[in-house]
C-alpha cells in the first residue's frame, strides 16, 4: 500500500505576484510542420529551471526549444535545447536573466528580439552533424542588445550576428564536453572516450577563462599554502583522475555560477544566494570548464574559492566537490543501485585522506544506502576502501534532492519549490567571481522568507494548529550562530515582533493566524557560502512524537583532538543538528542528534544495523560509548509504541563500528530515529575519541 | 487570536473502489469496494477521496467533477488505468471544473476506442488549488479539425511528474496551463501539425 502525501507541500502558495514555475520538465521527440517543445508566454513572472528540449523536428526547420515571449520578468537557469532548429527564442521580454543555459546542434542557438543577460552560456555544434553545421549562437534583432558572459562555444559557424555586450567568450578546440556519458547530449565519439578512458578531455590543459589571477584579498584567515599543497598533492594523482576531476569540476562550477549570480545583483548586498541550488543544477548540465583547466590553473581556482582556514569548511567543500548535494558525482553508488537499500540520514564523505591520515584512501565517495548485504571488502570493495577514512555528516530530509515522494504529513519550504528565492542575506558579497569582499565581518545577516499563508499549512490534532517546525540549513564555520524567529500576522503591515523558536529542529509552534513568517538570523558569517539555508520543514505535530532530551543537552560542537581528551575545542559541524559532545569532567554527558528517515526507506525490517567511524581517536584508538536509540513512529499514519534501548559501542579508530539492533513493534511507517551518545564511564579518559565522522543505518535482514 | 485558518483537510472520506468490487452489495470501504468510479462519484461530497484499487476501469463515459473538492488518487501509482468507453462531455476523460481544491495522482488516463469527440486526457478549467500529480495519459489521436490536449489546465495549482506520451493529431499541446506550474513533467512522442510540448501562461 502506498501512502500518497495527503499535504503534498505543492499545494503551498505563499504569496507571489502571478509567477509561473516552470522546473524539470523534458520535452522530447516532437515532430510538427511547427514543433515547439516549450511555449511560454503571457506571463508576469517566469522562473523557468532546468528543462530540457530534445529533438524537436520540423519539416519546415522552423522547431523550437523553448519560445519565451511577451513576459514581464523572464529568469531562466539550466535550461538545455539540443538537436532543435532554434534553441530559445526570446522575444517581447521586460526582463530577461538567462544563465546557465546550453544548446546543443541547433542551427540558431538563441535569437533573441529583447535586452536580456545572459551568463555561463555554452552553445557546441557536432562536427559530423551536417544538418547543424552552419549553426549560429546568438541571433539578435538589431534593435536590441544583450549582455553576455562566460559564453563557451565549439563548432558554431557565427557566435554572435548582432550587438552584444561581450564578457568572456572561449571557441573551443574541441567538442564540449559532457559528463552524461551516452546521454542524448553527450557526442557519441566523446563518450567512446571517456567510456574507454583512452583520452579524457576534460585534462586538456587549455586558457583560463577565469581570467582573474587575483587571490583572495579580505580573507581574514591565513595558511593557504596548506589547502593549496593539499589539492597539490593529492588530487591530480588520484586512482580514478576522471571521476574526481568531474567532481571536483562541479563543485567548482557551481561556485562560479553562485559568484556570478552574486555579481549579477546590482545590489549586492540584497541577495541571498544559496550555493547548494547551485550544485544541484548546475553540476548536472554545465561540466564544460573542466576542459579549461590545467592542474595547476585548477588548484589555484579552488583554493581561491574554497579557501579557509578552518577545517570545516575546507571539508564541506570536498563534500561539495564529490557531490555531497546533489548526490550524484559520477562514481557515485546510487539508490537504485541497491534493492531493497535503505538508509537512515545520508552520508557524505569526503576527499579526506589528509583528514583521516588514510595514506591509501585517494577520494572519498558517497553512499547514502547500504543494501541488504553487508559491506565489506568483498561486496563493495571500492566503497568500502573510501567509508573506512571517511567523513560525513548527518544531514535532515532531502527527499526532493532524491527525487523521492514527499513524506506524507511534511511539507517543505525551500527556494527551489517555494519561491524563497525572495530571502534575502545581508552582510557578505562577492566584488566579481573570486574575490569576496566582507561587508562587516561578524555582523548579523539576515533572511527572511515570504509571507506563508497558513490556510495551507496542516495543522490538526488536539489541540487544533500545532506544527513542528524544522530548520535545515548547513552552517561552514564554527564561529556561526543563528537563530530561528517567527512571526504569525493577519497581513504583511499587521505583522507583530519576532518570537523565537529557540527549538528549531522539531520544534512546536501553533498556528493560529493567517500568514506565517520566518527568520533565521546569522551572525559571524564570514563569507556568504559559509551559511546555506536549504528550506524549513514543517509537519503536523503529534505529541506521539515528543521526546525528552537527555540531560546534559548543549548545542554546541565539541571536539576533542586526538590523545587529548581533556581539550575541548568546537568540531566540525557534522551536522549543525548533529550534537556530539563529550567531556572530560568525570561525568557522563549525552549529546545527540536526529535523523530523519525518507519515507522511501522507511523501516520494514526487524533489524537493522548503526555503523560508526570515528576519526582522530586517542593513543589506544578505542572508546567506548553508550547510545541510546529510539525509534520513533510515525503515528500520523498508524502508532505503533516507541522503542528505545541503551547499548554500548566501541569505536575503533579507521575502522567502521557498528552496533546491531533488534527491533520490534515496528512496521512501514517509522520514520523517525532518535540517538542520543554519552560516554560510557568506563572508558579510560585518554582514549577518548575526537569525532564521530558518520554513522549509517542498513537492515541486516536475511 | 484570529479565526482558525483554513486547513488542507485530510480527506473526509475515502471512498474506496476496485475493479473487483460491487456498486450493489459494497460500501466503499477497502473490505468492500464499490466497482465503479461512476458510483463513487455518486457518493462523492465535498472533502472525500477516492481511491482506486489496482486495476483497469471502463466508466461508461467522461468521468466529470463539477463543483466538488476532493481528490483521486491511485492506490497504488500507476497501476491503475482509467480507459473510458467514450470522452464526449467536455471532451476528455477526466473533466475537473469549477472546483476549489482538487487532486488527481496516479492515475494512466488512455484514450477510448471511441474516440469521438474526445479533445483531451485531462481537462480542468476554473479550478483553483489542482494538483494533477504522477499521471501518464497516452496513446491519444487527436482529430486534425480539433485543438487536442494532453492535460489542459486553468486555474491554480501544478502539474507534477506527469508524463505525456504518444499523442497526435492536428493542433496538439502535450501540456497546456493557464495559471499554474509545470514542475518535474516530460512530454515526448507528439506529432502533428502545430506540436507543442509543454505550453504555459498567466493571463
Amino acid at each position: 500500500m502506498t501512502d500518497f502525501p495527503q499535504y503534498y507541500p505543492d499545494n503551498i502558495h505563499i504569496d507571489m505576484d502571478d509567477t509561473i514555475f516552470v522546473r524539470g520538465n523534458v520535452v522530447s521527440d516532437i515532430t510538427g510542420d511547427h514543433a515547439v517543445g516549450f511555449s511560454l508566454h503571457n506571463i508576469k513572472n517566469l522562473r523557468a529551471k532546468n528543462n530540457r528540449a530534445l529533438r524537436i523536428r520540423s519539416p519546415l526547420n522552423n522547431a523550437k526549444g523553448f519560445e519565451i515571449a511577451v513576459i514581464e520578468d523572464a529568469y531562466l537557469v539550466y535550461n538545455t535545447a539540443s538537436r532543435v532548429d532554434t534553441g530559445f527564442d526570446f522575444y517581447s521580454l521586460d526582463k530577461l536573466d538567462v544563465f546557465n543555459m546550453t544548446a546543443h546542434n541547433c542551427t540558431s542557438c538563441v535569437t533573441v528580439a529583447a535586452t536580456g543577460n545572459f551568463q555561463n552560456i555554452a552553445f557546441s555544434a557536432y562536427q559530423d552533424t551536417p544538418l547543424y553545421r552552419a549553426s549560429k549562437g546568438f541571433v539578435i534583432d538589431p534593435s536590441y542588445s544583450i549582455n553576455m558572459d562566460y559564453v563557451i562555444h565549439f563548432g558554431l559557424a557565427t557566435l554572435v550576428d548582432g550587438t552584444t555586450v561581450e564578457g568572456d567568450e572561449v571557441s573551443e578546440k574541441q567538442i564540449l564536453y559532457m559528463d552524461e556519458p551516452n546521454d542524448d547530449l553527450t557526442p557519441d565519439y566523446i563518450s567512446e572516450l571517456v567510456n574507454s578512458g583512452t583520452e579524457n578531455p576534460i585534462k586538456d590543459e587549455n586558457v583560463d577563462i577565469g581570467g582573474i589571477e587575483s587571490p583572495v584579498t579580505s580573507e581574514l584567515t591565513a595558511q593557504r599554502n596548506y589547502w593549496y599543497n593539499l589539492i597539490d598533492n593529492s588530487f591530480w594523482n588520484i586512482a580514478n583522475p576522471q571521476a574526481a576531476e568531474v567532481s571536483f569540476i562541479k563543485a567548482f562550477q557551481s561556485r562560479v555560477l553562485a559568484n556570478t549570480e552574486v555579481k549579477k545583483s546590482s545590489v549586492m548586498d540584497d541577495i541571498y544566494l544559496k550555493t547548494a541550488q547551485s550544485v544541484e543544477r548546475f553540476s548536472e548540465l554545465y561540466p564544460m570548464y573542466a576542459r579549461y583547466v590545467n592542474p595547476s590553473k585548477f588548484k589555484k581556482r579552488v583554493m581561491d574559492m574554497w579557501f579557509s582556514g578552518h577545517k570545516p569548511a575546507v571539508t564541506q567543500s570536498y563534500q561539495n566537490g564529490i557531490g555531497g548535494y546533489n548526490l550524484l558525482p559520477s562514481f557515485f553508488k546510487r539508490m537504485e543501485d541497491y534493492e531493497d537499500g535503505w538508509i537512515i540520514g545520508v552520508s557524505y564523505i569526503a576527499h579526506d585522506n589528509w583528514l583521516n591520515s588514510m595514506e591509501d584512501l585517494k577520494y572519498g565517495i558517497g553512499i547514502d544506502v547500504m543494501g541488504t548485504s553487508t559491506m565489506n571488502q568483498a561486496t563493495s570493495g571500492e566503497c568500502y576502501n573510501n567509508v573506512m577514512g571517511s567523513i560525513a555528516d548527518i544531514a535532515p530530509v532531502r527527499w526532493f534532492l532524491h527525487d523521492e515522494v514527499q513524506p506524507a504529513g511534511y511539507l517543505m519550504f525551500t527556494d527551489m519549490y517555494n519561491s524563497f528565492e525572495d530571502c534575502v542575506l545581508t552582510n557578505m558579497h562577492y566584488d566579481d567571481d573570486f574575490n569576496i569582499s566582507i561587508n562587516a565581518v561578524g555582523q548579523d545577516g539576515k533572511l527572511v522568507t515570504p509571507l506563508i499563508r497558513t490556510s495551507t499549512v496542516m495543522a490538526s490534532g488536539a489541540p487544533s494548529g500545532f506544527v513542528e517546525v524544522s530548520l535545515l540549513d548547513r552552517i561552514y564555520s564554527e564561529n556561526i550562530t543563528r537563530d530561528l524567529y517567527y512571526r504569525q500576522g493577519t497581513s504583511l503591515t499587521t505583522m507583530p515582533a519576532w518570537e523565537e523558536l529557540t527549538d528549531y529542529i522539531g520544534g512546536v509552534l501553533e498556528v493560529d493566524q493567517p500568514y506565517l513568517q520566518f527568520q533565521i538570523t546569522v551572525e559571524n558569517v564570514i563569507r556568504e557560502i559559509d551559511y546555506e539555508f536549504q528550506g524549513i520543514g514543517l509537519r503536523q505535530y503529534s505529541s506521539e512524537r515528543d521526546w525528552t532530551r537527555p540531560v546534559g543537552y548543549i548545542a554546541h560542537y565539541i571536539e576533542f583532538e586526538p590523545g587529548a581528551a581533556t581539550k575541548s575545542k568546537i568540531a566540525p559541524p557534522i551536522e549543525h543538528e548533529g550534537l556530539l559532545e563529550f567531556k572530560d569532567d568525570g561525568v557522563m554527558h549525552t549529546c545527540g542528534w536526529c535523523v530523519y528517515v525518507p519515507k522511501a526507506m522507511r523501516l520494514t525490517t526487524t533489524k537493522i544495523r548503526l555503523d560508526f567511524a570515528t576519526s582522530g581517536l586517542g593513543f589506544a584508538g578505542i572508546t567506548q560509548v553508550i547510545l541510546s536509540v529510539y525509534l520513533i513512529p510515525d503515528t500520523y499514519v498508524i502508532a505503533p509504541p516507541a522503542m528505545s534501548g541503551t547499548f554500548s559501542v566501541e569505536m575503533y579508530k579507521d575502522k567502521l563500528s557498528y552496533i546491531d539492533l533488534d527491533i520490534s513493534a515496528m512496521d512501514a511507517n517509522t520514520e523517525l530515529i532518535f540517538l542520543t551518545m554519552a560516554r560510557d564511564s568506563s572508558d579510560p579518559v585518554d582514549t577518548l575519541a575526537a569525532s564521530l565522522l558518520f554513522a549509517n543505518g542498513r537492515s541486516i535482514n536475511g | 487570536m484570529s479565526a482558525t485558518p483554513t486547513l488542507w483537510p485530510q480527506p473526509s472520506i475515502i471512498i474506496w473502489v476496485s475493479p473487483n468490487g460491487s456498486d450493489t452489495i459494497g460500501n466503499g470501504t477497502t473490505l468492500h469496494p464499490y466497482k465503479t468510479i461512476e458510483y463513487a462519484l455518486y457518493n462523492f461530497t465535498e472533502g472525500n477521496q477516492i481511491r482506486l484499487m489496482d486495476g483497469i476501469y471502463t466508466p461508461a463515459n467522461s468521468i466529470v467533477i463539477d463543483g466538488i473538492s476532493g481528490s483521486i488518487f491511485a492506490e497504488n501509482p500507476n497501476e491503475v488505468t482509467i480507459k473510458p468507453l467514450l470522452a464526449t462531455i467536455d471532451n476528455a476523460c477526466i473533466s475537473i471544473k469549477n472546483v476549489e481544491r482538487f487532486s488527481i495522482s496516479g492515475v494512466n488516463i488512455v484514450q477510448p476506442d471511441d474516440s469521438t469527440d474526445n479533445y483531451a486526457g485531462v481537462y480542468a478549467n476554473n479550478v483553483n488549488n489542482l494538483v494533477v500529480y504522477s499521471c501518464n495519459v497516452y496513446n491519444f489521436d487527436f482529430p486534425l479539425t480539433q485543438i487536442g490536449y494532453g492535460i489542459f489546465a486553468s486555474g491554480t495549482g501544478r502539474i507534477e511528474r506527469c508524463y505525456v506520451y504518444n499523442v497526435t493529431g492536428g493542433e496538439i499541446y502535450g501540456i497546456k496551463t493557464t495559471g499554474l506550474d509545470i514542475v518535474d513533467c516530460e512530454a515526448a512522442v507528439l506529432s502533428g501539425v502545430s506540436v507543442t510540448g509543454i505550453a504555459g501562461d498567466n493571463k
